[in-house]
């Protein structure tokens, strides 16, 4: 019995002082001065503690946008090869005939197909992704409006059979297209397609050349010459080549047009031939 | 008997096609005709489709992206084709389901080998369809099982003592319905209620049935369910006969053992059933109580699995069901009526957007209304957007080329603002260097003529020929009143042909679209002159008439035609739009109803308010 009473008199040790309930009121003290303590440090550098937390704040900021913007921002993730054109000119069938080397039959479509596409000898990091939009006039200027902004290149394919047909509405859309405001600021690669080349009426790419120059010629005056919109906007379009001359492709630098031929369809004898574009695609990698 | 059957992918890959035997035409046009005018149009609220001498059937799969399309000939009915595409529908996306889910690169290189299932299907649907429905024997229906009994009308619960009789016997009825159990409810009571009207057997039948509920724990069930007695003879009380002699000697004072008098005895069971009802209805509250708290209970596990639903809506993978789709639907279809669309274009426009959702799984964090509310944007977009070029100037160009005037006539009924938009038209065409003829076809108004020499002098004033080379830029072709407008239009077309006019606007008289002379007139006049373009002018405070309207000149003017391919509007021009705040719902309408562009929009009554239409903007501003 001395014993315990001498165990009690004892000092609690070290480890035992953990145990010990601390009450808020201590522990408040504690944070309240090392916090005061490194106030002082901080008056003794001369720095204004407000300023300084403020600064962190921005510091922060700061770094999360650069951050945000090498992730999503940077001009190597715009790897999109857009195949637009009119309804029917052939794009759903290249698009097959691109990704997966066969033909296939196509109907109208409705909505957008996209898939990989590997260029060959190039690295594993530079695959490029084909988007084939949708040509009908009431649904394509969505499509384009939603992906114009991946376009690293642009394959506006046009059917050279029914060409002399379609040559106004050929040209309006290669027009939109050609002066639309974030496209040139994007200034992807531009090629013009001229498709079904194994038909016999197939105009060459020549000819389609020459007669889209004086179409987007004509097209160029009306246009500019139209209504504007109800909503006040819709004259900030770039103006297509050179002011008081006839326009010519060469006028357009930025895009670096190109005129190429093709045939998407393999049946009927003829075999498809689509290597001027898939040469042009390897040339945007 | 089917013509063809395609299944093909929304980005435009046919998956598998499968055409029958003795068919030989290639199939892609009429699907392309499909595609282009129903679904593309918005009209996809009716699956139905008349190509030429084909009709055609189609669904769409918005979880997987894919359209199955069937076709045959209109003049067959064949009645089996909905449950079919159905069925087609689910066997083939169970079978391909994976290699559904990944992405065009599969659906480009798999080869889909569905023929041997489809025409098991095939057979199976036309079997069914060709059996013939064999009508019953007597004695596997229903009424050869019920008793003779049962169906005899007990005459003497008839009249008189019936309110009585029904008290007891429902008494009388409760005690075998509940000792009976379930099965035989409605058997028992149907003999005596058969004089009732239906509404008070069932509530009565209802009342009953709970009572049971409540009996088989508070009443005692040592009753026995006495047995189907056969016809017995009626006992009256007291009837009068010599063994009722005892019974009604009141000499003696009652007794106790013999039961209590018969009144008293009917007292107390009076009392006694009283006092059984009101225990059965502090019962039945108790019943309801008791479901009452089973509700309760039920709705907070269901709440309960609400609570946790919220998160599994968000990130849950099924698709949507129009049930979960028709509440968010009614609310956009109130609010495009709000807009002043017309309102069966609304329903209309909700049903292609429950076509185009229906089954579609919803991404992470998008909520059903913000589906909704993004597909009918992108709808409405579709609707106002041209399906053809529209480039008047360029028109114009091509016609100056060929040397031949550009016809614009203007058509529409009375007091929308055709003559006023026609010198705005007028003004727009000569700024841009084109010389305009004005033909006064208004023969019927008093001042029509009048007004356009009035605006032809200011037009002039405003474009001198010293702008122009030397020559008037613009010019009134009129021949006073009371005359034939088709004549005075051919005339004006012949004059700016010899004059090298550019462009010939002609000025039509407003009328109702139901007043049937004075469409033939207009029908006359259009089909007489083959004008380049015909537009209707209407206003955009017009509501649901546009709809009446439109329909009604289309019609007129396919009617009264006599050429194989009649002209019908070609586009639309929109006026007094400066006095619509964004109740901007009558551009749906009439392009809706017409299919046709809305060429130009008019905001305001001086020359340079002309506008064309911004699609964008006027769907923001209807779905705001």
């Amino acid at each position: 019995m001395p014993n315990m009473r001498v165990k009690q008199l004892l000092p609690p040790k070290p480890f035992e002082i953990f145990h010990m309930e601390r009450s808020c009121c201590e522990v408040r003290l504690e944070m309240s001065s090392s916090i005061e303590y490194y106030n002082q440090l901080m008056k003794d550098a001369g720095v204004d503690g407000g300023v300084f937390a403020v600064l962190i704040g921005l510091f922060i900021v700061f770094c999360t946008a650069v951050l945000w913007r090498f992730i999503t921002g940077s001009s190597s993730n715009r790897n999109g090869v857009l195949l637009i054109g009119l309804s029917d000119a052939g794009k759903t069938n290249l698009f097959s005939q691109l990704v997966s080397g066969t033909g296939r039959s196509t109907q109208t479509s409705l909505k957008e197909n996209e898939a990989s596409y590997a260029v060959e000898g190039a690295k594993r990091s530079e695959s490029l992704t084909l988007l084939d939009l949708p040509g009908h006039e009431a649904i394509r200027q969505q499509f384009v409006e939603k992906f114009k902004d991946k376009a690293r290149g642009i394959v506006y394919i046009v059917d050279s059979e029914t060409f002399q047909k379609n040559i106004k509405d050929v040209a309006e859309f290669l027009f939109q297209i050609l002066t639309d405001k974030s496209i040139n600021k994007i200034s992807p690669k531009v090629c013009i397609a001229c498709n079904k080349q194994d038909k016999l009426m197939a105009k060459s790419k020549k000819v389609i050349q020459l007669q889209l120059e004086k179409e987007l010629n004509t097209v160029r005056k009306t246009q500019s010459a139209a209504l504007s919109s109800t909503s006040g906007s819709g004259d900030d379009n770039v103006y297509l080549g050179i002011k008081g001359e006839e326009f010519q492709f060469s006028h357009v630098k930025k895009f670096k047009l190109e005129f190429l031929e093709c045939n998407a369809k393999s049946d009927d004898g003829a075999k498809s031939n689509i290597d001027e574009v898939k040469s042009w695609i390897s040339s945007l990698v | 008997m089917l013509d063809f059957f395609t299944i093909f992918s929304k980005g435009g890959l046919v998956l598998w096609c499968y055409t029958f035997q003795g068919v030989k035409t290639n199939f892609s046009e009429p699907i392309n005709a499909l595609i282009k005018s129903v679904i593309l149009q918005e009209r996809g609220g009716s699956a139905l489709f008349n190509h030429g001498a084909l009709q055609m059937k189609y669904k769409l799969d918005n979880e997987f992206e894919l359209v199955f399309v069937v076709g045959y000939q209109k003049i067959l009915s064949l009645l089996y084709v909905d449950k079919f595409i159905d069925d087609v529908h689910r066997t083939f996306r169970d079978r391909y389901r994976q290699k559904l889910l990944e992405g065009s690169l599969i659906l480009l290189t798999t080869n889909f080998d569905f023929e041997s299932m489809f025409t098991k299907m095939l057979r199976n649907a036309e079997e069914t369809k060709t059996q013939q429905v064999v009508m019953k024997k007597f004695h596997e229906s229903d009424k050869a099982k019920k008793t003779v009994k049962s169906l005899v009308i007990d005459q003497n619960k008839k009249d008189g003592k019936e309110t009585e009789n029904k008290a007891k016997v429902i008494k009388k009825g409760s005690p075998k319905s509940i000792t009976n159990g379930t099965g035989s409810v409605e058997s028992s009571p149907k003999t005596q209620r058969e004089t009732e009207s239906p509404e008070i057997a069932r509530n009565r039948e209802k009342f009953i049935q709970k009572r049971t509920k409540v009996a088989k724990a508070t009443m005692k069930e040592g009753k026995k369910a006495p047995e189907r007695k056969g016809k017995l003879n009626r006992v009256w009380d007291k009837g009068g006969t010599a063994k009722d002699t005892k019974d009604l000697d009141y000499s003696a004072p009652p007794t106790m053992t013999n039961g209590h008098s018969n009144e008293q005895v009917e007292k107390e069971e009076l009392t006694e059933e009283q006092r059984a009802l009101c225990r059965n209805i502090r019962a039945l509250d108790d019943d309801d109580e008791d479901e009452e708290i089973e509700e309760l209970e039920v709705d907070e596990k269901k709440s309960s699995g609400g609570f946790f639903s919220v998160f599994r809506g968000l990130v849950g993978a099924k698709g949507l069901t129009k049930e979960a789709l028709q509440p968010a639907l009614d609310t956009m279809g109130d609010h495009l009526i709000a807009k002043n669309v017309a309102a069966d274009i609304a329903k209309k426009m909700c049903d292609s957007v429950a076509t185009k959702l229906e089954g579609k799984v919803l991404g992470t964090f998008s909520t059903i209304a913000y589906t909704v509310k993004q597909s009918l944007n992108e709808s409405l977009v579709q609707i106002l957007t041209p399906k053809r070029r529209v480039d008047i100037l360029r028109d114009v160009l091509e016609s100056q080329r060929a040397g031949k005037p550009y016809v614009i006539t203007f058509c529409g009924v009375n007091g929308v603002g055709k003559s006023t938009n026609l010198a705005k038209i007028c003004f727009w065409l000569m700024e841009n260097g084109f010389r305009v003829l004005i033909a006064a076809c208004d023969t019927f108004r008093a001042g029509a003529v009048e007004q356009l020499r009035t605006h032809t002098a200011r037009l002039s004033a405003l474009h001198p020929p010293s702008m122009h080379g030397g020559r008037e830029s613009v010019h009134l072709f009129e021949k006073g009143y009371g005359k034939d407008a088709a004549g005075i239009a051919m005339q004006a077309i012949n004059t700016a042909r010899e004059m090298r006019h550019d462009v010939v606007l002609v000025d039509t008289a407003g009328r109702m679209q139901d007043n049937e002379p004075l469409m033939r007139a207009l029908a006359k006049l259009i089909a007489v002159n083959s004008p380049d373009l015909v537009l209707f002018v209407g206003e955009a405070l017009v509501g649901n008439e546009a709809v009446d309207q439109l329909v009604k000149f289309n019609q007129a003017l396919a009617d009264h035609s006599n050429v194989q391919n009649p002209r019908t509007i070609d586009g639309i021009v929109l006026t007094k739009f400066d006095t619509i705040d964004d109740k901007v719902g009558a551009a749906i309408s009439m392009t809706y109803t017409t299919g046709q562009p809305i060429v130009f929009v008019g905001t305001g009554q001086s020359y340079p308010d002309l506008r064309s239409l911004n699609a964008k903007a006027v769907v923001n501003a209807l779905l705001k």
